[in-house]
C-alpha cells in the first residue's frame, strides 16, 4: 500500500532524536538517510545490546570505568548459576502457559467486545465505553488489594487463573477490535443477514475472516503485555515455583534486604526479554501489515 | 418430582464427601496434616537452610509439614496484600524496620507461650527489644548485620597508615575526615563510598546521628528528635561528605539500583566504604585479598546499621501455636549456628561468635562484625522497630538526601524533617 | 409481541459483549467500587476505616508533597507525550519509504517496547551512573566532560524523560507506519500534481489524515505516562530530593509505605479525574477537527 511513484522526502522536523533528514531523489542521499537511520537504530537497541553484555560478562568488570563494548572473557556461568539455584524453568514454563492461555482468552472476548462495540447499538454501550476508559486510567495500587479480595474470595490465589482470567480483560485491545471492527463495511452484514444467516453465523462466517491482520495484531500486543506483566503476578502467586519470570526477577532485584548478584540478575532479565524479541522479530512484517489494516486512521 | 429413595440418597451422601474430600486434597495438603508457610527472600541458600530445619521440626512433630516460599516484589505491597485477605503465611521473615507497624497494629501473633525462658538472656537487650513488645512478644531476631569501615590496602599503604583493629582504637570523625581527604588525593576521584541500596534503606545513614549524641526518636520511641544540636553536627557532617567531594553524589539513598557502593570500590574510585557483610563476596571476587576491615567509624557515642531479619507468625496462620513453636525451634541455638554457618550471616545470640558459626573463610572479619552488633544503641533499635518507621523511613530519606545533596541547610533539613515526622506520628 | 428473530437481535448485543462485562464486572467494577469507598474513609492498613467524607480529598489540598508531584507529572507527561509521538512520526514517515533494511531497522527501533519497566530501570541507572556508566565512560573517550544524569535534581527528569521516550518511540512508530500505509497514495499524487510541495503535502494530506491515529496515540501515551512506576523508582526512588517524585509514586507510598489506604485511593480517584478530563478536552477537539474533513 505504500508505494510511491517516485521518492518523496520525509518530513523536516526537528525531532530531538534527529531523524529525517532530506533525500532528494539521488542515490547517495538514500544512504545518507539508511546511515543516519541505522546509527539511530543502533543506539536504540544499545540499552538491551548492554543487558546481554552483562549477562555474559563474570561480575566485576561490569562496574569498570572504562569504556568497553565487549567483556573480555564473554561466559555463560551467570547464566549458568541462575539456572542451576533457580527454577528457571518452571518460570519460563509459567510464563508461557499464562501468556498463551491469557491471549487466546483475551483475543476472544476482545473481538467479541469490538465487535459489539462497532457494529451494534444497545443499551448501556455509552456507559460500558466509558467503563471500560476508567479502567485503564485508574491507578493499579489503588484497585491492588480490592482486586486481591476479589481473586481470594474466590478461591484463586496462586493458582495461574488468578492471572489468567483478571487480565483476559485488555481494555486496548477490546479499542483497536472496535476500531477495526468499524471499517468493516455494513452491507457485509447485511448481506449476510439478508441471506438468512443468524447474528452468530454473520459474525463467524462473514465478519471474522476478514480480521486476520487485527487478530495478529491483537495476539502479538496480547502476548508482549502478558508476558512482561509483572505487578499483578506477583500479588498473587505465592510459591517459587509457581512464579512467572518478570515477577522472579522483582524478587531479585526489589529488596532491601540483600542485593544480588548483579550478573544473575541481568541473565534473568536476558531471559525475560528473548521470547518476545523472537516473537516479535519472527511477526513483525505481518504485525506493520496488521496494524495497517486495522485502520487505525 | 419423586423424591430420591434412600439408596439414591446414600449414593448422593458418599458422592457428596468424596467430593469434598477431593476438593480438599486439591488445596494442596492432604487433609490429615497440618501445613505451614515460611516466607523468605530469595537468596537460595537462605530456603536450603530453612526448608532443612523445617524437615526436622517436621520429623519432630508428625502429622505436620512445612513449605518455604519466596516474598515477592515490595514487602509492605505483598504483606499488606495478603493480610487482607487472610492469607499471609504462617511465618514470615521480616526486617526489624518492616516489623514495627504490623507488631502495633495486630498483624502479628503474640509468641510468648512458645519462646521458651531463657532466651531472652542469650539475646542483647536492642536485639530482643526488636520483638519484644509491652503486650507481648511478636518476632524473634534471627540473624544480624551491620557496617563496618572497609578499606583497600594498598591506598592504606600509600598513605601511611594503619587502620584500628580494635573497637576502642576506631577512628573518629576527625581522624575519618582527615583521613579521607588523604585518600582522595590517592583515588584521584572520591574517598569512601556508604552502604545504601535504595529508597528504602535510607535508615542505614542514622546510626551516625546516634554516634554524635543525637537521636532519631525520644526515649518514648514516639517524639521526634531531630532538632537537637548533635543531630544537626551529624547532617552537617553528612553534608560536608558531598560538599568536599568525598562521596559520590550517585551513592545516595534514593539513587540508582544495586550496590553503588561495593561498584565505587572495586573500581578504584574509592579508597573506603562503610558498608556491611555482603561486600565480601563482591570485594573477594573482583579484589581477593587487597582489602581490610576497620571498625565503624565513632564520635561521642558509637553506632552502626540495624541490620538482619526476624521470624514472626502472622495472624492469617491456622495453626499459631504450632507456628509459634517453629519460630522457637527455628531459633535454637544449634539451628541459629547452622543457618549463619550456611549463609554466612551473623549470629543474632550473644553466646555464639564468630568460632561456634565455623564460617568458611575471613573468620576475623565476622568477629569484626559481631562485635560491632554491640555498640547498636537501644534507643535506635525502639526507634527503627516502632510502629510508624515505615512513614518516618521515607521522610528520613527525603530530608536526608536533601541536606546530603545541599538544597537545605542542615538546619533547614532538621527544621521540615521535624515537621514531616510529628504529622506522622501525631496521626 | 416482538418475534423471536427481533428478540435475538436485541440480545446479541450483549451476547458479544457479555464475557469482556463479566470480566470487567468481577475484576474491574468491584475493586474499583471498593477503591472509591476506601477513598471516603480513614483506613489504616487493616481493619475498618472510619468514615471521613471528603476529608481525604480537602487534605490534597494543603498536601506540599501532592502538588510537587502534579507538578512533576506534568512536566513528565508534557516531556514523554509529544516527544514520543513525533519522533515516532518522523521515523515512520522515514521508515516509510522503499529503504534498503527498513524490515531490519523497523524491528529495532521496536525493540525497547519488549522490555518491562523494572529491566529498563535497572539497566538505564546503570549506563547512566555518572562515575562508571557507559554513558559518561563513552563521553569521556570523547573528552567531554562526565555529566550528572541523575544526581543533579534539575537533569534527572530530563534523563528520566530520555528513557521513557526511549522505549515508547517504537510503538509510536508502528502505530503510524500502519496508519501511513493506510492512507490512499491518489490523494498525495493529486496533490502533487496540483504542484504542492513535499512539506505542504505532508501537512495537508498526510497529517489531517492521521488525526484519529494521534488522538489514539495521544491518549494511549498519556495514560501510560501517568502511571510509569517501575523506571522511575528503580532509576531514582523519587529523587533527587523530590524531583522526581511523581503522582503515582505518592499512591504507591501512600498506599503501602504510610499504610494510608483511603488516602491513597482518593489520590487515584483524582488521578482518574485528571485523565478523564483529559479524553473530554480531546474529544471535543477532534470533533471539531473531524468536522473540518
Amino acid at each position: 500500500m505504500s508505494t510511491t511513484l517516485r521518492p518523496t522526502a520525509p518530513a523536516v522536523r526537528t525531532a530531538p532524536v534527529g531523524a529525517g533528514r532530506r533525500a532528494r531523489g539521488t542515490s547517495p542521499r538514500r544512504w545518507l538517510l539508511v546511515a543516519a537511520l541505522t546509527a539511530l537504530a543502533l543506539l536504540m537497541v544499545f540499552p538491551l545490546y548492554w543487558m546481554v553484555i552483562s549477562a555474559l560478562t563474570p561480575g566485576g568488570q561490569s562496574q569498570s570505568s572504562e569504556f568497553y563494548l565487549w567483556p573480555e572473557a564473554p561466559t555463560l556461568s551467570n547464566f549458568g548459576e541462575v539456572f542451576s539455584t533457580q527454577p528457571v524453568w518452571r518460570w519460563i514454563g509459567n510464563s508461557l502457559l499464562i501468556a498463551v492461555v491469557t491471549t487466546a482468552i483475551s483475543v476472544c472476548v476482545s473481538l467479541g467486545a469490538g465487535y459489539a462495540l462497532a457494529k451494534y447499538s444497545f443499551w448501556g454501550k455509552g456507559l460500558l465505553y466509558t467503563a471500560f476508559l476508567i479502567t485503564i486510567m485508574i491507578p493499579i495500587q489503588v484497585t491492588l488489594v480490592p482486586s486481591f479480595l476479589v481473586v481470594a474470595r474466590l478461591g484463586l490465589v496462586d493458582s495461574p487463573w488468578a492471572v489468567i482470567l483478571p487480565t483476559a480483560f485488555d481494555v486496548v485491545g477490546i479499542f483497536i477490535a472496535r476500531q477495526f471492527m468499524l471499517s468493516v463495511p455494513d452491507a457485509l452484514v447485511e448481506a449476510a443477514r439478508v441471506d438468512g444467516a443468524g447474528e452468530f453465523r454473520a459474525f463467524f462466517q462473514v465478519v471474522l475472516p476478514t480480521c486476520g491482520p487485527l487478530i495478529g495484531v491483537l495476539v502479538i500486543l496480547a502476548f508482549m503485555a502478558r508476558w512482561n506483566d509483572f505487578l499483578w503476578p506477583m500479588v498473587v502467586l505465592q510459591g517459587n515455583e509457581s512464579l512467572t519470570v518478570p515477577v522472579a526477577l522483582s524478587t531479585l532485584t526489589n529488596n532491601p534486604a540483600f542485593a544480588s548478584p548483579w550478573g544473575a540478575v541481568m541473565a534473568v532479565a536476558t531471559i525475560t526479554v528473548l521470547p518476545i524479541l523472537v516473537v516479535f522479530l519472527a511477526f513483525q512484517r505481518q504485525f506493520v501489515q496488521g496494524i495497517s489494516s486495522t485502520g487505525i486512521k | 418430582m419423586r423424591p430420591p429413595d434412600p439408596s439414591r440418597r446414600q449414593i448422593l451422601a458418599v458422592a457428596g464427601i468424596s467430593m469434598a474430600g477431593a476438593l480438599a486434597a486439591c488445596s494442596g495438603a492432604d487433609t490429615g496434616t497440618t501445613h505451614l508457610r515460611l516466607s523468605s527472600w530469595n537468596i537460595p541458600t537462605d530456603l536450603d537452610s530453612y526448608q532443612a530445619i523445617a524437615d526436622r521440626f517436621v520429623e519432630d512433630h508428625p502429622g505436620t509439614s512445612v513449605a518455604v516460599e519466596v516474598t515477592t516484589g515490595s514487602f509492605h505491597q505483598w504483606f499488606i496484600t495478603r493480610l487482607a485477605a487472610d492469607l499471609a503465611p504462617d511465618i514470615i521473615r521480616i526486617t526489624p524496620q518492616q516489623i514495627g507497624r504490623y507488631a502495633a497494629n495486630g498483624s502479628l501473633v503474640d509468641l510468648t507461650q512458645a519462646i521458651p525462658a531463657d532466651y531472652q538472656e542469650d539475646w542483647s537487650e536492642p536485639f530482643w527489644a526488636i520483638g519484644q513488645r509491652e503486650n507481648g512478644i511478636f518476632g524473634v531476631f534471627q540473624h544480624t548485620d551491620n557496617f563496618i569501615t572497609f578499606y583497600n590496602r594498598s591506598v592504606m599503604e600509600q598513605i601511611g597508615v594503619h587502620p584500628p583493629t580494635t573497637l576502642e582504637d576506631a577512628w573518629t570523625w576527625d581522624q575519618f575526615l582527615e583521613i579521607a581527604a588523604e585518600v582522595k588525593k590517592v583515588t584521584g576521584n572520591y574517598a569512601f563510598s556508604y552502604g545504601w541500596s535504595g529508597p528504602d534503606t535510607a535508615y542505614r545513614w542514622m546510626p551516625l546521628i546516634y554516634q554524635n549524641g543525637g537521636a532519631f526518636l525520644g526515649e518514648d520511641g514516639l517524639t521526634p528528635s531531630m532538632d537537637t544540636d548533635a543531630a544537626i553536627e551529624a547532617l552537617a557532617f553528612g553534608r560536608s561528605w558531598y560538599a568536599d567531594g568525598l562521596v559520590s553524589p550517585s551513592n545516595m539513598s534514593k539513587s540508582g539500583g544495586g550496590h553503588v557502593d561495593f561498584d565505587l570500590f572495586t573500581t578504584g574510585q574509592v579508597g573506603m566504604a562503610l558498608t556491611n557483610p555482603e561486600a565480601i563476596a563482591a570485594f573477594d571476587e573482583a579484589m581477593s585479598g587487597e582489602w581490610g576491615t576497620a571498625p565503624m567509624i565513632r564520635n561521642v557515642g558509637e553506632g552502626s546499621d540495624l541490620g538482619g531479619n526476624a521470624l514472626a507468625v502472622t495472624r492469617s496462620s491456622r495453626e499459631p501455636e504450632l507456628a509459634a513453636e517453629l519460630v522457637a525451634y527455628m531459633t535454637s541455638r544449634d539451628n541459629i549456628q547452622e543457618f549463619c554457618h550456611n549463609g554466612n550471616w551473623i549470629p543474632s545470640r550473644t553466646s555464639l561468635d564468630a568460632g561456634d558459626i565455623g564460617y568458611a573463610d575471613h573468620e576475623d572479619v565476622m568477629q569484626q562484625f559481631i562485635d560491632q552488633g554491640t555498640t547498636i544503641p537501644l534507643s535506635m533499635v525502639k526507634a527503627q522497630s516502632g510502629e510508624y518507621f515505615s512513614s518516618l523511613n521515607a521522610v528520613f530519606a527525603d530530608y536526608l538526601d536533601l541536606c546530603l545533596i545541599g538544597q537545605l541547610s542542615p538546619q533547614q533539613a532538621s527544621a521540615q524533617m521535624m515537621e514531616a515526622m510529628l504529622s506522622v506520628t501525631t496521626r | 409481541m416482538s418475534r423471536p428473530g427481533e428478540r435475538r437481535a436485541r440480545l446479541t448485543p450483549y451476547v458479544f459483549i457479555g464475557p469482556a462485562a463479566l470480566l470487567f464486572a468481577a475484576f474491574s467494577l468491584v475493586p474499583i467500587i471498593i477503591a472509591i469507598t476506601l477513598s471516603f474513609q480513614d483506613t489504616q492498613t487493616l481493619g475498618e476505616g472510619e468514615w471521613v467524607g471528603v476529608d481525604n480529598f480537602a487534605k490534597l489540598g494543603s498536601d506540599r508533597l501532592f502538588r510537587t508531584a502534579l507538578i512533576n507529572t506534568l512536566v513528565f507527561t508534557i516531556g514523554t507525550v509529544p516527544t514520543a509521538m513525533a519522533a515516532g512520526l518522523a521515523l515512520a514517515v522515514a521508515l516509510n519509504r522503499p529503504l534498503p533494511g527498513r524490515g531490519v531497522l523497523r524491528a529495532m527501533f521496536f525493540v525497547p517496547m519488549v522490555a518491562a519497566g523494572v529491566v529498563v530501570g535497572v539497566i538505564m541507572s546503570w549506563i547512566f551512573n555518572v562515575d562508571y556508566g557507559v554513558a559518561n565512560n563513552a563521553l569521556a573517550v570523547l573528552g567531554i566532560d562526565r555529566i550528572p544524569w541523575l544526581t543533579s535534581p534539575n537533569m534527572a527528569m530530563f534523563t528520566l524523560i530520555i528513557v521513557v521516550v526511549w522505549t515508547r518511540i517504537g510503538f509510536c512508530m508502528v502505530i503510524y507506519l500502519g496508519a501511513l500505509q493506510s492512507i490512499p497514495s491518489e490523494l498525495k499524487e493529486a496533490a502533487s500534481i496540483d504542484g504542492a510541495d513535499r512539506w505542504a503535502r505532508f501537512r495537508s494530506i498526510t497529517v489531517p489524515m492521521l488525526t484519529p491515529t494521534t488522538s489514539i496515540l495521544l491518549i494511549l501515551n498519556v495514560v501510560f505516562s501517568l502511571q510509569a512506576f517501575d523506571v522511575i523508582y528503580v532509576m531514582t526512588g523519587g529523587g533527587p530530593g523530590f524531583s522526581t517524585t511523581v503522582l503515582i509514586q505518592y499512591v504507591f507510598r501512600s498506599a503501602f509505605q504510610d499504610g494510608q489506604m483511603g488516602y491513597a485511593a482518593a489520590l487515584g480517584l483524582v488521578l482518574v479525574g485528571i485523565l478523564l478530563v483529559f479524553t473530554l478536552l480531546r474529544q471535543q477537539a477532534s470533533k471539531r477537527a473531524e468536522s473540518f474533513l
